[in-house]
């Protein structure tokens, strides 16, 4: 039997909640673009993902699965650059190159559940 | 919902960088009126822009908190110290008794730049905006 569904959507939802806090504080950033004293914040990925990728297995998800992921990624310092005059280090460039880019991870990873949602439905209903 | 969030964010921004560009065409506006309504010489408007902290935690939110949902906001509009400037017009009416009159510190050059600072962050508020709505309605295909 096919496995279809073994984690994948839960990693992919996982996937998807990532990037719209990131997404949140992207556009906070750029809201802030000229906020006094403001530092630019983003989310802790790297260090979220490896204890999961060292686990991982040959036969075996390469993410550990649900429940092991309940600490939420923390909130850092985007640290884009040095702070101007008025101690705001919002890097504009960087931030719409993130926002971009974030989009794009977002996307995908719809795209990937809609495959998903696809191959279950083709499933569902009998047909090849 | 981080999204929502990140649109209610990003029309904070929308918002406060236009409250700005109201501050700067004020200031142009009034860069030459000696005096205002209340009989003073006109002073240079300065928005003080300030980050609204705190996500969409339970207790902010039934706090009512005004902001909970983070962003940005302008918290006051100051006048600027800087002293007036002083030019020579003794047939003015509203010049002193040393024949000088007291203009706005209004300086067009610096509320220029402001204005080309304010467009673009103006700008780069609506790219947000338009990127989160662009996420949302892809989130929608799962649905079809």
């Amino acid at each position: 039997m096919i496995r279809l569904f073994d984690g994948a959507v839960d990693q992919l939802t996982r996937g998807l909640a990532f990037a719209s806090r990131r997404h949140a504080l992207v556009t906070e950033n750029v809201a802030n673009l000229a906020t006094p004293g403001y530092r630019a914040k983003d989310l802790a990925f790297d260090d979220q993902l490896k204890p999961g990728v060292v686990g991982a297995t040959d036969d075996g998800p390469a993410l550990p699965p649900l429940g092991r992921f309940e600490r939420r990624p923390r909130v850092v310092l985007a640290q884009d650059g040095t702070p101007r005059g008025d101690g705001n280090d919002v890097n504009l460039d960087r931030q719409m190159a993130r926002l971009s880019q974030n989009a794009l991870y977002h996307n995908t990873l719809v795209q990937v559940l809609v495959g998903q949602f696809n191959s279950m439905k083709q499933a569902i209903s009998g047909r090849v | 919902m981080d999204l929502f969030r990140a649109l209610d964010v990003s029309a904070s921004g929308l918002s406060a960088q236009r409250t700005r560009m109201e501050v700067v065409t004020e200031n142009l506006a009034n860069a030459e009126s000696p005096v205002t309504t209340s009989g003073k010489v006109y002073r240079r408007k300065i928005p003080v822009l300030q980050a609204v902290e705190g996500g969409p935690s339970f207790s902010s939110v039934l706090g009512g908190a005004s902001n909970a949902r983070g962003g940005v906001r302008v918290s006051q509009v100051v006048e600027s110290p800087e002293a007036p400037r002083r030019v020579y017009q003794p047939g003015h009416p509203l010049a002193g008794p040393d024949g000088f009159l007291s203009l706005p510190n209004v300086n067009p050059l610096v509320e220029m730049v402001d204005m080309l600072m304010t467009t673009r962050a103006y700008e780069a508020n609506a790219t947000a905006f338009q990127a989160t709505k662009s996420m949302g309605a892809k989130l929608l295909e799962i649905l079809k």
